[in-house]
């Protein structure tokens, strides 16, 4: 009898030894019951969700710890499956599902698959979900978990088809919908090849990173497979794409090239245009990631063979079992352990110690500033928006003793018109007097500016804001300040312009006025004149 | 065999690097790596060194390490200075023989293959390790009746001194509880660049140096006259 349909058997078993394992890792665990999950279906949808989200990550390159699964857990139980769960039970159950049912604890898997060429049970690797070492934030030490090609292929085969075959059928759907015009679908299409690429590249640095870590662990079978599957879609992929790009290029161009003729395009024509430039986006992504993969497949080349020259004088080397001849006869006789440490010492160095130099001590000492460094770091860590916000309020202060200031002296000027500083001295009741002059600082300041201006002519002013000024001002700016009062009252909205003018000859005196650093003093200063000229209709 | 000044000096570097940093990795110290990989002299002269300072020399993959040999107390840790590193002070000899039967526990779940590398896990979580050991301690106990206590090392006292300690349900890594002190041990493998301790997430990783030194020298059928020692038994058996 022919038996040729029982070729490459191990090849399916793999397919099916996933399955299988995954399956007994996850229906003998009594720990589902902890979360009230007791029916293998909910099981398994559970699973596979989970497994959807790493590969979501992976394919995202993004880092995938148990704090990710943990929130998604408990954002699909919060909407769907309502199960009493907290988030920290749902990190639980992810770290069981991942760590346990996913991993088996940190075990290789292996399924053992009849080979009928060879007679035997072949013992078949399968590995779902790897992990390492990430450094969140660039401080925080975490584990990062990823989708292995085992994976990958395990999930793709629950909605796409298998491994070599996949690109190709992809493709040849991409291509039927860009010749029946149905961009939105050849959208979705673009993004799978897209994603196929990207896991081959990923599955690459995995088995880089694999060789690099022990390159006895991969398997010359392995190796020859990625090569295989990247010779391929070496081959294929960027003559296609090119193809591809340019044609989807011109009819991204005829369209916008009726877009600007024509004035406008019917709404399916401008979604098909929003569609075509996706999927032009997508491609250029594909040939990114093309360039990738073939980069990386020269390094990887050249990886494995160097390790694996570094390590041909090793293969000679013969191991004998560590649980057979040293652990299980220590569990009989734990006296050996007395001399154990001559099989370990070698695994530990030692620092050495230090020598004192006795030069040291005619150095010229320095103090050791790690201290004041420290407290440096501290400072640098306060909150930054805190710190502006704070700056800014103290800002706003300031200004507002500034415009108080200057209101209640335009109040005055405009209830008599004209005024001397002499006689407004007369006029002023104490309290208002402190916000007239708050400081000697804030009043010197306003009188200098008023001044050293003259005149202000609050149309032109008005005009000259609108046109030049469109931030917003951080110190004092007398005409800004001046415009602000007038605007917001209705009283002195007339005025029109106000002048200021030296009275010669005469001091005023204002006794008792604080500094800022809080010391009263005397001020003498020259007296002025302030006028205001307003607009017919406004009082008088 | 004459030398070149070059060459000696050179090799007087490699080992000046190797007592500094106890490895050389090829993409680390290209130069120095290169010399001793491609020139024969200078390899010969590094070992040569080691030799005298009662160390090996060995590459394992690209990376050059430097070996301290079991008596040697200097470059490597002496049985007191272990036990310092790896107990907290005060801590009994019960305590010392324990910490190296959860080393050895490590070596033995990880590294327990027969294919072409020996190690078999990816990874180990801590809570696994800590009902692994209890496991051990009990079986171990559990032989020992049968043949008297004879010894003043037993596991009746070991598992005393590991019960003794508290489980702490969140884990406190004080210096009493089950978890502060398997976290010592695991923060000194860490240090010496044997494994990765993840802490957040609970989770053991060997490195390359644990992997290569596992497939390459400790269970290296070479070097099993050193199990023939610490199992007490003489040459000539």
């Amino acid at each position: 009898m022919e038996l040729d349909f029982l070729k490459n058997f191990p090849k399916r078993m793999k397919f099916i030894g996933a399955y299988g394992l995954l399956f007994k890792n996850s229906l003998l665990k009594g720990t589902w019951k902890q979360f009230g999950i007791d029916n293998i279906y909910e099981q398994t949808n559970l699973i596979f969700s989970v497994l959807l989200f790493i590969m979501e990550q992976s394919l995202k390159d993004e880092y995938c710890t148990m704090d990710d699964i943990g929130s998604f857990i408990d954002t699909i139980n919060m909407t769907w499956f309502k199960k009493d769960l907290s988030y920290e039970q749902c990190k639980e159950l992810g770290d069981f599902i991942v760590n346990v049912i996913l991993c088996d604890e940190g075990r290789a898997m292996y399924f053992k698959g009849f080979d009928y060429e060879k007679g035997e049970y072949k013992d078949i690797h399968i590995s779902f979900v790897g992990n390492k070492p990430v450094y969140i934030d660039g401080s925080v030490k975490r584990t990062s978990y990823y989708l292995t090609d085992d994976g990958y292929n395990l999930l793709l085969s629950t909605l796409e088809v298998e491994n070599n075959m996949k690109l190709t059928i992809q493709e040849m759907i991409f291509k039927l919908q860009l010749e029946k015009a149905s961009y939105d679908k050849a959208v979705d299409t673009i993004k799978n090849i897209f994603n196929l690429l990207r896991i081959q590249l990923q599955t690459m640095q995995e088995a880089m990173r694999r060789i690099r870590q022990n390159a006895l662990q991969f398997s010359v079978p392995e190796y020859h497979q990625i090569l295989e599957d990247n010779l391929t879609t070496i081959d294929e992929t960027r003559k296609k794409f090119s193809g591809y790009k340019e044609h989807v290029k011109n009819l991204v161009e005829n369209l916008q090239d009726q877009d600007i003729h024509i004035q406008e395009l019917s709404s399916k024509e401008v979604d098909n245009l929003r569609c075509l430039k996706i999927i032009e986006s997508y491609i250029n992504r594909a040939l990114d990631e093309y360039q990738k993969i073939l980069s990386t497949h020269f390094d990887l080349k050249a990886l494995y063979t160097k390790e694996l020259e570094s390590l041909v004088q090793m293969s000679l080397i013969k191991r004998f079992f560590i649980r057979n001849e040293l652990y299980d006869k220590i569990l009989k006789e734990p006296s050996h352990l007395e001399n154990i440490d001559i099989f370990l010492r070698p695994l530990f160095n030692k620092d050495v110690d230090k020598i004192y130099n006795i030069g040291k001590a005619f150095e010229y000492q320095k103090p050791i500033r790690d201290k004041e460094i420290e407290e440096e770091e501290i400072l640098e860590t306060f909150d930054n928006e805190a710190w502006l916000k704070e700056q800014q309020e103290k800002l706003e202060q300031k200004l507002r003793t500034y415009k108080n200031s200057l209101q209640c002296l335009l109040n005055y000027v405009y209830q008599y018109k004209e005024i001397s500083l002499k006689d407004l001295k007369e006029v002023i009741s104490e309290e208002e007097k402190e916000v007239l002059i708050p400081n000697i600082e804030v009043f010197r300041e306003v009188m200098v500016e008023l001044i050293r201006n003259k005149t202000f002519n609050f149309y032109e002013l008005r005009k000259e804001r609108e046109e030049h000024f469109a931030e917003k001002v951080n110190s004092f700016q007398i005409n800004l300040c001046l415009l602000e009062i007038i605007d917001e009252s209705n009283k002195l909205r007339g005025i029109k312009s106000l002048d200021i003018r030296k009275a010669d000859g005469d001091i005023v005196e204002f006794n008792n006025v604080i500094n800022e650093a809080g010391q009263l003093k005397k001020i003498r200063c020259t007296n002025i004149i302030f006028t205001i000229d307003k607009e017919a209709g406004y009082g008088l | 065999m004459a030398y070149e000044i070059e060459e000696i000096t050179t090799s007087q570097k490699i080992f000046y690097y190797l007592l500094k940093y106890k490895e050389l990795r090829e993409e680390e110290e290209q130069e120095l790596y290169k010399a001793y990989t491609e020139n024969k002299a200078v390899m010969n002269l590094v070992k040569q060194q080691g030799e005298v300072a009662d160390s090996i020399i060995e590459r394992y993959g690209s990376v050059i390490y430097l070996i301290p040999k079991e008596d040697n107390d200097f470059l490597g840790f002496s049985k007191a200075q272990l036990k310092k590193e790896l107990c907290r002070s005060g801590a009994t000899d019960k305590d010392y023989y324990l910490s190296q039967f959860v080393i050895l526990t490590i070596l033995a779940e990880f590294y327990d293959g027969q294919g072409s590398t020996s190690k078999t896990r990816n990874f180990m979580k801590v809570g696994e390790l800590i009902n692994c050991i209890s496991e051990r301690l009990k079986e171990g106990a559990a032989n020992q009746k049968e043949d008297d206590d004879q010894s003043g090392l037993a596991f009746t006292n070991m598992i005393e001194a590991f019960e003794a300690l508290r489980s702490d349900e969140k884990g406190a890594k004080t210096k009493t509880t089950k978890e502060g002190f398997i976290h010592r041990i695991l923060e000194f493998l860490q240090n010496q660049g044997l494994i990765d301790y993840i802490e957040a997430d609970e989770m053991i990783k060997t490195t390359k140096k644990l992997d290569h030194f596992m497939d390459f020298n400790l269970l290296n059928k070479n070097n099993y006259d050193r199990v023939m020692k610490v199992l007490g038994v003489t040459e000539d058996e």
